[in-house]
């Protein structure tokens, strides 16, 4: 562990990318005590007002503090991307652990499933289940969750693959132990470094998609704020053209906490894989 | 190679393509609301008038005789009307709609490897220098930066301060279609779609050469007494190039996802705005039509993909 951490930490931009990551969710969970405004509190008396020090970030174009908004639509971006990489991590490493322990039509079943998904446009499919069930958050947490598996299923079989012909699975097969047991407590421990790489970067797709998603109008509904929302109401040329204040803190914010995922998701990889070491790629 | 190309298409390509059809159809069966729903509000009307309207549709059939039924429909190029005013049909619709955005994701496409491929190669041929920290640091920028956000604010830049290009949009009427015309036209969206897949590109080449600048016949290479160049540009860079051909099967999904995104925020009348257009109406016979357009789209295009890989590397097909 220490070791790991010692290795993470030399990847000068993992670690600024895990230190702005912390900064964002911690903001996220003190939104209430570093803003006096209310996110959600329209004032029409101070319509489009650029930033000033009552509104550090301005207001929008029904007089809503921007960076009230900001801090607590991280709340909801941030909250979609972590359940929705949950539920598809979930469900994508029940199946990829099916789908490499078993083999056989199982496999075949599985795999040729999450080709149909790997290989269709996501958002496209998103956008459809979205407007057939209409858009709210759990709805989109739900929708990107169930959409994204095949990612994670396709890793955790080749780990699977791997492991399924070793000793030790061997062993746990000769000592009794049931497929479940051998599949969940045996094999899965010795798969969790790439799971844990490739959980991080499902959260910066997840993150990605909802604001997509609700860019779109499909993901999270107005007025509950979210980055992607927010955004979403600034395309108006006028606004744009005129009032950046309205769409720069939103749009900086998805970028950068993405970006921070995807250096901690890299320097993970590297510290994670002690093999990876002499390659330089 | 015949048999490749067979065996390409009909285990791995018309399966995948018939699962997505099952997929896109149960989806649009378990909508809320039943086409004859609408019936119901229609004053003096009796239950069997209903009843028989439903059987007209084939609404009793079971699941997957409806889904077989609609299948044949399909293949043979009905895809039904759209629920608009017009009633147009779906296929005429797509049609006026798809060349917009074939040019749009594939003058992307074409952006990513103009641009991708060399730098990747300066990244790889110059490792570990300033240069190469600044492209690997750029890569991440790009792979990371939201389409809508980088979109707006290209067009914030040069639409809005700089007034050089348009703020979207294509050929307004009667304007004359220019070489310049679409090169204006093009030239953010392509940028804000294919940013993605430069800063992909870049890094996968890099680590692509990378892998092949350690093989043992570049050894041989340096140790008859090539130049560096030589070595890289002839001998390394055809082998990494190889891979760099199968990546473009795997961008063509997300390409067209991206496509509906910046097709939103250029107003560039493709495929992509009319799905928003159409999701926002319900107008579900246009969602299902546009759906299927993308995934025959994405069937040919990992097939061209996957057969001039084949074209290039015969160890492929004798896998």
């Amino acid at each position: 562990m220490a070791m790991f951490w010692r290795r993470f930490c030399r990847n000068r931009l993992a670690f600024a990318g895990l230190v702005i990551l912390v900064l964002f969710v911690v903001s996220a969970l003190l939104a209430p005590y570093l803003t006096t405004h209310d996110p959600n509190k329209a004032n029409l008396r101070l319509r489009n007002q650029p930033p000033s020090s009552a509104h550090p970030f301005g207001t929008d174009d029904m007089g809503r503090d921007i960076l009230a908004r900001t801090l607590y639509g991280g709340r909801i971006s941030l909250s979609v991307g972590l359940v929705s990489a949950g539920i598809s991590l979930v469900i994508g490493t029940i199946l990829g652990a099916l789908a490499g322990y078993c083999g056989g039509a199982v496999d075949t079943v599985i795999m040729r499933l999450a080709d149909v998904f790997y290989s269709f446009p996501f958002l496209i499919l998103a956008i459809t289940i979205s407007a057939i069930f209409g858009p709210s958050i759990y709805n989109t947490m739900i929708i990107l969750g169930v959409l994204s598996w095949p990612g994670p299923a396709r890793l955790l079989r080749a780990e699977f693959l791997k492991f399924k012909t070793t000793d030790f699975v061997a062993a746990a097969t000769a000592l009794g132990a049931r497929p479940g047991r051998i599949m969940f407590r045996h094999i899965l421990p010795n798969a969790f470094s790439p799971l844990l790489v490739s959980a991080t970067l499902e959260v910066a797709a997840a993150i990605l998609s909802e604001a997509g998603l609700s860019f779109l109008g499909l993901g999270v509904p107005p007025p509950a704020p979210s980055w992607g929302n927010m955004l979403n109401r600034a395309r108006p040329l006028h606004i744009l053209a005129g009032m950046p204040w309205m769409w720069i803190p939103p749009g900086l914010a998805v970028f950068v906490v993405v970006l921070s995922i995807n250096f901690v998701g890299d320097g993970l990889r590297d510290a994670l894989d002690p093999r990876q070491e002499k390659k330089d790629y | 190679m015949w048999r490749y190309i067979v065996r390409r298409i009909f285990v791995q390509g018309i399966p995948v393509l018939l699962g997505f059809t099952f997929v896109l159809y149960f989806v649009i069966t378990i909508a809320p609301g039943s086409p004859v729903t609408h019936l119901r509000g229609v004053p003096n009307i009796d239950e069997e008038t209903i009843a028989r309207r439903q059987a007209q549709l084939g609404l009793n059939d079971s699941f997957p005789v409806q889904y077989v039924k609609w299948l044949g429909r399909v293949l043979r190029g009905d895809l039904g009307l759209s629920f608009d005013s017009s009633r147009r049909p779906v296929s005429e619709l797509i049609l006026e709609r798809m060349p917009a955005t074939i040019l749009l994701s594939a003058s992307s496409i074409v952006l990513g490897w103009v641009i991708g491929i060399p730098v990747g190669i300066l990244s790889a041929r110059y490792q570990y220098s300033a240069l190469d920290y600044v492209i690997t640091f750029l890569a991440f920028v790009g792979i990371s930066a939201p389409s809508f956000f980088f979109g707006l604010l290209l067009l914030y830049v040069f639409a809005a301060r700089l007034n050089v290009l348009p703020a979207g949009g294509f050929f307004l009427a009667g304007e004359p279609r220019t070489l310049v015309g679409y090169v204006q036209y093009l030239l953010l969206p392509s940028i804000t779609l294919g940013l993605g897949s430069i800063a992909g590109i870049a890094r996968y080449m890099r680590s692509s050469l990378l892998e092949v600048m350690g093989q043992d016949f570049l050894r041989t290479a340096r140790a008859k007494g090539l130049s560096e160049n030589k070595v890289v540009y002839k001998h390394a860079l055809r082998n990494a190039l190889l891979p760099i051909l199968t990546l473009m099967g795997f961008t063509i999904p997300s390409i067209f996802s991206g496509a509906v995104i910046v097709e939103n925020i250029f107003a560039w009348p493709g495929l992509g705005s009319l799905a928003i257009q159409a999701v926002n109406e319900r107008n579900y016979p246009v969602i299902m039509g546009i759906n299927l357009m993308f995934a025959v789209l994405i069937f040919l295009g990992s097939l061209i993909a996957d057969i001039s890989y084949a074209v290039v590397d015969p160890r492929i097909r004798y896998e």
